[in-house]
């Protein structure tokens, strides 16, 4: 390569991209896990059925059904499966799609702890501001953002990172007033081994976690967004935008292991 | 405070995803409207992907399994005689759609301006539009030539520094032929700017054509980012995976972001594209001979009608001019759908001066699409006749 043209694309890369790493930075790599054979041969099954296409854009809705109802058997809130959920290609597409649908750009400000805490590295590459919920000398942001991590750096979406934030009771509520919006990340709380319960949201809270709590599951990838139908109708907005849907034959694996009597890890 | 590309972009999908409802809600649609193939994925690559997923390795890297990224690079080497280190010049995407994303997201700051054909598939104003960039639009069209041509790049670049170039395009089916691509090329280095090469339907074109990458012209490489994937060529879109090919550096900033926000794409859809590359490389030219067959039987029945047309050159669509008939594009869709019960797109779905223009997909079987023009033939007689 010439030293002229090496330098083209790499002059053109946006400042974002030069963000630096903070403390609780996403690995660049995940865990995996073994796979059942059942879950496999299952998958077959209904790739050879013709399961090979574009799912609907908020995903399967028997697999919507299964997490609303998961959400409810946990102690969480009830959701309307095919109005207030989407599944999204892991915990952070989930997040990412919910900022943007909210509104937020360069330049938004959000209160949260700890820069973000594991999604910090979101926040910055987004240009979101990101100050401490006690800080409100800049008046009020628009949005909090909080965690609920109930398993070490959330089962599997990250390598090393051991980020477990502050426990949350369950009746903690995660909406200061009546107007500012909420996101709580509750990590693998619908499906996982926690000793926390579920947060009180309110009427503008959305809620995003993960499926890593499901054995076997970490390898397809999967999250959530719950909320109320309003928002969750401009979150869909960018997780089309950005994915279009979230893997086929992931939502299939996460419907045969909520079919499995005991898939949990509890 | 809502960005108005991103606006331009949400009410242009939005558009699409209305009449799709609709069309769900009624019984015998033909569906001419999405670029989701009609085709399943072949059972070769699902027997194999089931095999693959036997044993499963310790971690994904965000940038995607290296042997499927070495894969890719072998593609590339056998098919365009290009060599690229899959370590640092490759990386995984959900998607040719994410892929994208993640390009702007890489490259524009925001006040950027990025140049685009018109038209053009409105996802990309979104991500334009969500990195805080506007949007130039360099004209095409003239004499239903859809083709994006150096001359009109040259005059309506304004201060853009990235291009995108949609070949073959989606929506018009528009085919950039080598010479233009050198042609285009040879702009992109006067002007100094990056060209987004987005060849998702590489492996779609007719007539015995073959693509030119953009990274094949001279001087290009270290100037372009290519965006490709397994959705149309190998009716894979269920598994949402694709790829970037670009500048070590450019890799390196989309593995950042992606690490950020979705992470590694699914290891069964990695082991889905793998074993298509490694296990059924003929399979594109198989469904090219379908969708050509399918092109032709359209071209035919819209000749049949006397509706003109972009020539299509390759891609999986057709570009329609329907102003004879004096009704808005939209309007259109709408009373076809209802009335015919045949989905295709409007045109201002993919840019706001095709009022009278439609996106017609050939995602149906040859019988369907003979079908759809019969009742498009019938639709289409009554408006001339006045009668609806």
């Amino acid at each position: 390569m010439s030293d002229y043209t090496a330098s083209s694309t790499k002059r053109a890369l946006a400042q974002r991209t030069t963000v630096h790493s903070g403390t609780s930075v996403p690995s660049l790599k995940i865990r995996t896990e073994p796979l059942d054979a059942g879950l496999l041969e299952d998958l077959r099954d209904h790739l050879l059925a013709g399961e090979t296409h574009y799912t609907t854009r908020p995903g399967v809705l028997e697999l919507r059904q299964q997490l609303a109802r998961r959400i409810t058997i946990t102690g969480g809130p009830e959701y309307d499966a095919e109005r207030e959920t989407i599944i999204t290609a892991g915990e952070g597409e989930a997040l990412f799609a919910t900022l943007l649908g909210l509104g937020l750009s360069e330049g938004s400000r959000v209160s949260a702890d700890d820069d973000g805490g594991r999604h910090s590295k979101l926040f910055a590459i987004l240009g979101i501001q990101v100050v401490q919920p006690a800080d409100v000398k800049m008046g009020p942001p628009p949005l909090e953002y909080s965690e609920l991590v109930t398993e070490k750096a959330a089962a599997g979406t990250t390598d090393d990172d051991e980020v477990l934030r502050k426990p949350m009771v369950g009746d903690t509520s995660y909406q200061a007033d009546e107007k500012t919006k909420c996101i709580v990340n509750v990590g693998s709380l619908a499906f996982g081994n926690s000793t926390f319960g579920w947060p009180a949201v309110g009427p503008h809270t959305v809620v995003i976690g993960n499926f890593d709590g499901l054995a076997g599951i970490s390898s397809f990838r999967l999250g959530y967004v719950v909320g109320p139908e309003n928002l969750v109708k401009k979150i869909m907005t960018w997780k089309q935008a950005f994915s279009i849907c979230t893997a086929a034959p992931s939502q299939r694996a996460a419907i045969w292991t909520l079919d499995q009597k005991g898939s949990c890890k509890q | 405070m809502k960005n108005r590309v991103v606006s331009s972009g949400e009410k242009a999908t939005s558009l699409r995803y209305n009449l799709m409802e609709l069309a769900a809600e009624k019984n015998d649609v033909i569906s001419l409207g999405r670029g989701d193939p009609d085709l399943d994925t072949p059972a070769e690559i699902i027997e194999g992907t089931s095999r693959r997923m036997q044993t499963t390795p310790s971690s994904i890297p965000v940038r995607g399994l290296l042997e499927l990224r070495r894969s890719v690079a072998n593609h590339y080497q056998i098919t365009k005689g290009l060599d690229f280190d899959p370590e640092q010049e490759i990386i995984i995407t959900n998607g040719g759609q994410e892929g994208l994303f993640l390009t702007m997201l890489a490259l524009v700051n925001p006040g950027d301006s990025v140049a685009t054909p018109d038209p053009r598939y409105s996802s990309y104003d979104q991500a334009i539009g969500a990195a805080g960039g506007s949007i130039v639009e360099i004209p095409t069209g003239k004499d239903l030539r859809f083709e994006l041509d150096a001359d009109d790049l040259r005059q309506g670049i304004q201060a853009a520094k990235i291009l995108v170039l949609v070949n073959p395009s989606n929506p018009t089916g528009a085919l950039v032929r080598a010479d233009g691509v050198q042609r285009i090329a040879e702009a992109a280095r006067d002007l100094d700017i990056v060209v987004v090469s987005d060849e998702i339907y590489e492996e779609v074109v007719y007539d015995n054509q073959r693509l030119l990458s953009t990274v094949a012209c001279e001087g290009m490489r270290e100037r372009t980012v290519t965006l490709s994937g397994f959705s149309k060529a190998y009716a894979m879109t269920g598994f949402r995976v694709g790829y970037l090919v670009g500048d070590p550096a450019f890799i390196d900033a989309v593995e950042r972001i992606k690490a950020a926000t979705s992470g590694p794409c699914p290891l069964l859809s990695q082991n889905a594209a793998l074993t298509a590359l490694e296990e059924a490389p003929h399979v594109p030219a198989e469904f090219r001979t379908i969708y050509q067959r399918r092109r032709d039987c359209m071209t035919a029945g819209l000749d049949a009608m006397g509706i003109s047309y972009g020539h299509p050159g390759g891609g999986l669509f057709m570009w329609a001019d329907i102003s004879p008939f004096g009704v808005p594009a939209e309007e259109f869709c709408l009373d076809v759908l209802r009335q015919t019960g045949v989905l295709m797109f409007p045109g201002k779905s993919f840019g706001q001066k095709w009022e009278y223009f439609v996106r017609i997909s050939l995602l149906a079987k040859e019988a369907k699409i003979t079908e759809a023009l019969e009742r498009l033939g019938d639709h289409i007689e009554n408006l001339r006749a006045g009668t609806r």
